[in-house]
C-alpha cells in the first residue's frame, strides 16, 4: 500500500467512524430528547386538558346556575307543579331551548326528591326517577356536578337546585354535556396530544371518545397499560406511543384519560435535520478526502519525486535538479538527497577518471578508447573512414624481465610523453594495456593510413634512457579501417591487432589488415592468451620419442617434444603453438617449463637405473634471454643430473637468425656441460663456416632426407655426405625420420649415429612411454655406463 | 301604627264579643327568646274585615321580614329602594309577581285572599326573602325582640293557639297548642332551630359557586 493510500484511508475511515458516530450519536440524543420533550409535553398536556376540562365544567355549571334561576323556567314549573295533569310540553319546550342555548346533550328537571318533571332526553322520560339521586339533597340543596358514564357516553352532568325563592327548593334543574369525539378533539387541539376516554381495566377497556377518528378502539381497548402513574410507552399498530394515563377527578366511575403522542411523528420532525446531517457529512467526508488526497499528495509527491530522481540517480543522471522547497522531514530528506547526489558525482568523477584512464601515462585507457571510437564510429558520415592504429613495442616482456617492471614503467611513460608530443589535433592516444598503444584517427582516408603510421613511429627514433642505459625500441603497427575492415570498435580493434601481429611475423614496422588474415585469427588471439595460463595450468605435457644407437642397437636417449591438450580445442599441434608463443614472447616461459619438466623426467630415469639423454628443443628468442643457461644450471642442480645427460636441440634457421647472439649463449650452455644439437640440419642454409664456429656436440639431420633415403639418390647422398661432414668435426649424427629396418640398415651402413623415428616411436605420452620402455627390443643404457657419448669438441676448433 | 290600629281593632271587636287577651313569652330550646315568630289563635270570627298591609323594599330587604294578615287583606308592595325590584310569589297560595320601579309615587297593591304561606323573592336580588302569612283569623301577633307578644282574642271562638318561623324546622315539633285560660303563657320550643334561611347580599361580586379545585 503506498503511504498515499495509507494517508487517504487513515483519514477517511477516522472521518466516517467519527460521523458514524455522531449520527449514532445525534439519533440516541434526538430519541432521548424527543422522549423527554413528549413525556413533558404530555405532562403539559394533561395540565392543560385538566384545566380545560374544569374550565368546562366551571361553565357548564354556571350556565345550569343561570338557567336555574331564570323566572320563567320558574313559571313553567310552577306552572307545571299546580297543574300535574296538564302535559310537560311547555316546560320540555322551555329546557330544549335552554338545552340548545348551552350546548346542553338534553336538560331536566325533576322533582326536590329526583322525579323527572319534564325534560329533552330520550332516556330519561317524564316519571321515571333521575339515576343519580345522589347529587340531589332536599335538606341542603346545593348545585353539585359528575363526570359519569352513561350508556357509552361521558356525561358531565350538573345538579342545580330550582329555589323560589331560596331555600324554597321548587325541583331540580339537571343538565348533562357529553365529551364526546367533537370535545375530545377540541381537548387535543388545546393540549397538544391525542386524546381518548376510556373506563374499564386493564385488557378490558371501554373507549368511549377520542379525537382520533381512524383510532384502533379494540387494539386499545386490549391494552395492559401500566397503572403506576407518570408517562409510559406502548406499541399501537405498530407504532410506539409515548402516553400518559390519569383518572378524571370527580367521577364515580373507572372513567381515566389516555393522552398518547405518537413517536414516529415526533422523531419524523427530525428526518430534515438528520438528512441534513447526512449531506453535511457526506460533503464533509468528500471534502476531506480532497483534503486528505491534497496532503497525502503533498506528502507523497516529494518522495515520489524523489524516487523518480534517486531512479535518475541511480542510472547516472547527477544533473537532476532536486526539490529541496519541501519543508520538514521530506525536506530534510531531499536536502540529504542533494547532498549524496553531490558526494555520488564527484566520487563517480574520481572513479571515471580512473576508469577512463590509465595510471602509469594517464593516458586514455581502453574503456576509454572503445568508448570514443564508438562515439566516432556513429558519428562518422557515409563516406568517411575511420583508423585504429595499434602499437605494440617489439620483445617488450625482455625487456621487462631483464631490467625490471619499474624500468619497462619508464620506458611506457617516456613512450607516452613523444607520443602525446606528436599526437594530431582530432586524433585519440591511448594506451590499452602493456606495451600496447592505440591510436584513433577519425576521419581517415585510405591514403592517409601509412603516412600516419610513419609519423608515430617516429617517437622511436631516439633511443631511450633508462637508469642509464640508452636502448633502441622497435615497433609493430597494426591497422584497421573503418569500413572496409570492421564495423565496430571491438573488431577494428581486433584486427588492428591482427595486423600487428602479422606485422611482427613479417618482421615489419606496420601492417596493414587483410581480411584473409583474420581465418584463424580469432583462434589464434584466444591461444595467445591462453598459452600463458596453459603452462601454468597443467595442460601442457612432454611427450618423449626415443633416439637408437645404431651401432650398438641400444637406446640413447630421448627427445621432449611439448604437447598442449587445450581443454577445449583438444590437441593443438606443436608447430601451431610455438611459433605463437614465440610471437607473444610466452616462449621462454615454455622453454622453462620444458626445462623443468625434463630434468626432473631425466632425474626420474636415473633413479630407475637408466642413462637416457635427453633432449630439448628451445627457441631462438631463448637465446636472447639473458638468464637462460643460469635457468639450465640451476634446474640440473636442483634435480641432481649430469649436464651431459641434457641436449639442448635447437633449429638451424634460429641460429643462423642472429649467430652472434647465438654464439654467446650457446657457449654459455656449452660451458656448462651441455650437449648442443642443431635441429633439422638441411634446412636452414648455414654455412659451414659459421657451424664451425659453433660449440655443438650433434647435427641432427632433417627428416626430410631420411624419409626418401633408399629410394633417392640425392638425399642419399646428402645425407652420406652429412654423416661424413659431421665425422669429420667430431660431431655425432642423428637421423629423423627412420621409419623402417632397411633405413636404419642404410644409416648403419653410412655410420650414422644415432636414429630416431617411428621405427622406435612416434612420441609418447609419459605413462606410454614407460610401457614402451618395458617392452623395449632394444638394449637399455644403464646408468652406471657412459654409453657412446663423446666429450664436445671445444668451440673454435 | 299597625300595633296601635290592631290595638284599636281588638278594643272594638272586645267590645263586641268576650275579649280576652294573651300574654306570650317564646323561647327558643335553649332558652332564648325568639322573635318574629307569627302566634295565632284559630279558628277565627266567620266575618272578616276587609284590611290593609305593607311589604317595603328597603336597602334591597323586605320590610318586614315576615308579615302575618288575615285573608283578604290587601298588601301594598312600596320601593324604598332607589333600584328597581322585581317581587315575585310561586307560592300556591298566592302567585304573582311585581315589578317595582322605583320611588313610584303609588305603590303596587295585592290583595291575598287565600289563607297560606306565602314566601316572597326578588328576581332580581336572590338573597331578598320575605314571607306573607295570610291567616284565616284577625287573632294574630309577632314577638318582639323580647320574645313577647300579646294577643287579643274571642275566647268563645279561638281555640287553638298556632305558631309560625321560618327557623322552625323540627318536624317534631308541636306547630299548635290548646289557648290557656289563664292568659299568659310561656311557650318553650323543643326543637333545635335551623338557621336563618335568609341568604348574605353579596359585598362586591356575584357569589361563586365553588373555588377553582381540580
Amino acid at each position: 500500500m503506498t503511504l498515499r493510500g495509507k494517508i487517504l484511508g487513515f483519514f477517511l475511515l477516522l472521518l466516517l467512524a467519527v460521523m458514524v458516530l455522531l449520527l449514532a450519536l445525534v439519533y440516541r440524543s434526538t430519541y432521548q430528547h424527543t422522549l423527554s420533550q413528549v413525556a413533558g409535553q404530555l405532562n403539559f398536556a394533561h395540565a392543560v386538558l385538566s384545566n380545560e376540562l374544569q374550565s368546562r365544567r366551571q361553565a357548564q355549571s354556571a350556565m345550569a346556575d343561570l338557567i336555574a334561576k331564570d323566572f320563567t323556567l320558574l313559571g313553567e314549573i310552577a306552572d307545571l307543579i299546580a297543574s300535574p295533569q296538564q302535559e310537560a310540553q311547555s316546560l320540555s319546550a322551555a329546557l330544549e331551548s335552554f338545552a340548545s342555548r348551552s350546548q346542553a346533550s338534553f336538560a331536566l328537571v325533576s322533582a326536590p326528591e329526583g322525579l323527572i318533571l319534564a325534560g329533552t332526553s330520550g332516556e330519561l322520560l317524564p316519571g321515571a326517577q333521575l339515576p343519580w339521586n345522589d347529587l340531589l339533597d332536599t335538606d341542603d340543596a346545593q348545585s353539585k356536578e359528575r363526570l359519569v358514564v352513561f350508556g357509552e357516553r361521558v356525561l358531565h352532568i350538573n345538579a342545580t337546585p330550582i329555589f323560589a325563592p331560596r331555600p324554597n327548593l321548587m325541583g331540580w334543574l339537571l343538565m348533562a354535556f357529553e365529551l364526546d369525539d367533537q370535545a375530545t378533539a377540541h381537548l387535543a387541539r388545546l393540549s397538544g396530544a391525542d386524546v381518548a376516554l376510556l373506563d374499564g381495566r386493564p385488557g378490558q377497556y371501554r373507549v368511549l371518545a377520542s379525537n382520533l377518528q381512524a383510532l384502533p378502539r379494540a387494539e386499545l381497548a386490549s391494552q395492559l397499560l401500566p397503572n403506576a402513574e407518570g408517562v409510559f410507552r406502548f406499541d399501537l399498530q405498530g407504532l410506539e406511543q409515548v402516553a400518559l394515563r390519569a383518572p378524571l377527578v370527580d367521577t364515580s366511575s373507572e372513567l381515566q384519560v389516555l393522552l398518547m403522542r405518537s413517536l414516529a411523528a415526533e422523531l419524523a420532525d427530525y428526518q430534515p435535520l438528520q438528512w441534513q446531517l447526512a449531506s453535511i457529512f457526506t460533503i464533509a467526508l468528500l471534502l476531506a478526502g480532497l483534503g486528505a488526497l491534497w496532503i497525502a499528495n503533498t506528502v507523497s509527491r516529494p518522495l515520489s519525486q524523489m524516487v523518480d530522481n534517486v531512479r535518475r540517480i541511480a542510472s547516472g543522471d547527477y544533473q537532476v535538479p532536486m526539490e529541496t522547497q519541501a519543508s520538514g522531514e521530506v525536506g530534510l530528506l531531499a536536502r540529504e538527497f542533494v547532498a549524496m547526489q553531490q558526494g555520488i558525482a564527484e566520487r563517480e568523477t574520481t572513479i571515471s577518471f580512473l576508469a577512463y584512464r590509465d595510471p602509469l601515462t594517464e593516458l586514455a585507457n581502453r574503456n576509454r578508447f572503445v568508448a570514443e571510437l564508438q562515439q566516432a564510429l556513429t558519428q562518422c558520415p557515409p563516406g568517411a573512414g575511420i583508423a585504429v592504429l595499434l602499437m605494440d613495442l617489439d620483445n617488450f616482456k625482455d625487456l621487462n624481465d631483464t631490467l625490471g617492471h619499474d624500468a619497462g614503467d619508464q620506458l611506457l611513460c617516456q613512450l607516452a610523453a613523444r607520443l602525446q608530443v606528436l599526437l594530431r589535433p582530432g586524433e585519440q592516444l591511448a594506451r590499452l594495456g602493456g606495451d600496447e598503444f592505440a591510436l584513433l584517427i577519425s576521419p581517415c582516408q585510405p591514403g592517409w593510413l601509412i603516412p600516419a603510421a610513419e609519423h608515430y613511429r617516429a617517437a622511436l627514433h631516439e633511443p631511450f634512457a633508462v637508469r642509464g642505459i640508452s636502448m633502441t625500441l622497435n615497433a609493430t603497427v597494426g591497422i584497421a579501417l573503418y569500413p572496409d575492415h570492421g564495423e565496430s570498435a571491438g573488431s577494428l580493434l581486433q584486427h588492428a591487432e591482427v595486423a600487428m601481429y602479422l606485422g611482427k611475423q613479417q618482421r615489419s614496422p606496420y601492417a596493414l589488415y587483410r581480411p584473409e588474415l583474420d581465418r584463424h585469427s580469432l583462434l589464434r588471439l584466444a591461444l595467445m592468451s591462453e598459452l600463458k595460463g596453459a603452462v601454468e595450468g597443467g595442460q601442457l605435457s612432454l611427450y618423449f620419442q626415443p633416439k637408437l644407437n645404431i651401432r650398438a642397437r641400444s637406446l640413447y636417449g630421448v627427445e621432449c617434444l611439448v604437447r598442449w591438450i587445450h581443454p577445449v580445442h583438444g590437441f593443438i599441434p606443436p608447430d601451431e603453438f610455438i611459433p605463437l608463443a614465440e610471437q607473444t614472447g610466452n616462449v621462454c616461459a615454455l622453454t622453462r617449463w620444458v626445462v623443468r619438466t625434463a630434468v626432473a623426467q631425466s632425474r626420474a630415469w636415473q633413479e630407475q637405473g637408466l642413462d637416457l639423454k635427453t633432449a630439448i628443443n628451445i627457441s631462438a628468442l631463448d637465446l636472447a634471454d639473458p638468464g637462460f643457461a643460469g635457468f639450465i644450471a640451476a634446474q640440473l642442480a636442483e634435480h641432481d643430473v649430469p649436464p651431459s645427460a641434457l641436449i639442448v636441440e635447437i633449429t638451424e634457421s634460429a641460429v643462423m637468425a642472429d649467430p652472434e647472439l647465438a654464439m654467446g649463449q650457446l657457449q654459455e650452455l656449452c660451458e656448462l656441460g651441455v650437449q648442443l644439437s642443431i635441429d633439422d640440419y638441411g634446412t636452414g642454409y648455414s654455412s659451414m663456416a659459421q657451424l664451425k664456429r659453433l660449440p655443438v656436440h650433434e647435427l641432427k639431420i632433417d627428416k626430410s632426407f631420411v624419409l626418401d633415403l633408399l629410394s633417392n639418390p640425392d638425399d642419399d647422398i646428402i645425407v652420406r655426405s652429412t654423416i661424413e661432414l659431421g665425422h669429420n668435426m667430431n660431431l655425432k649424427i642423428v637421423a629423423e625420420g627412420v621409419e623402417t629396418e632397411a633405413i636404419l640398415d642404410r644409416l648403419d651402413q653410412l655410420g650414422c649415429d644415432i636414429a630416431q623415428g617411428y621405427l622406435l616411436s612416434k612420441p609418447l605420452p609419459p605413462a606410454a612411454f614407460a610401457s614402451w620402455l618395458e617392452n623395449c627390443q632394444w638394449h637399455l643404457p644403464a646408468a652406471t655406463t657412459e654409453g657412446a657419448a663423446r666429450q664436445p669438441r671445444p668451440p673454435g676448433n | 301604627m299597625l300595633k296601635s290600629a290592631l290595638a284599636l281593632l281588638l278594643v272594638l271587636l272586645g267590645t263586641l264579643a268576650q275579649a280576652q287577651n294573651l300574654e306570650i313569652v317564646l323561647l327558643d330550646n335553649q332558652g332564648k327568646p325568639l322573635s318574629d315568630a307569627v302566634l295565632w289563635i284559630e279558628p277565627g270570627p266567620a266575618q272578616s274585615q276587609p284590611a290593609t298591609a305593607v311589604m317595603d323594599q328597603q336597602k334591597r330587604q323586605f320590610t318586614p321580614y315576615v308579615l302575618p294578615v288575615q285573608v283578604g287583606t290587601t298588601v301594598s308592595f312600596p320601593n324604598a329602594d332607589p333600584i328597581n325590584h322585581h317581587v315575585y310569589s310561586f307560592s300556591p297560595a298566592k302567585r304573582f309577581e311585581l315589578r317595582l320601579h322605583q320611588q313610584k309615587a303609588a305603590p303596587q297593591e295585592m290583595r291575598f285572599d287565600q289563607p297560606g304561606l306565602v314566601t316572597l323573592g326578588c328576581n332580581i336580588h336572590d338573597w331578598m326573602l320575605g314571607f306573607i302569612l295570610v291567616l284565616d283569623t284577625p287573632w294574630f301577633a309577632q314577638t318582639d325582640s323580647q320574645g313577647k307578644t300579646r294577643l287579643d282574642f274571642d275566647a268563645a271562638a279561638g281555640q287553638t293557639l298556632h305558631i309560625w318561623h321560618p327557623r322552625i324546622a323540627d318536624p317534631q315539633e308541636a306547630m299548635s297548642r290548646a289557648v290557656p285560660s289563664d292568659g299568659t303563657l310561656t311557650w318553650q320550643l323543643t326543637g333545635a332551630l335551623k338557621r336563618d334561611p335568609r341568604p348574605k347580599e353579596p359585598k362586591a361580586r356575584p357569589m361563586a359557586k365553588d373555588d377553582y379545585a381540580s
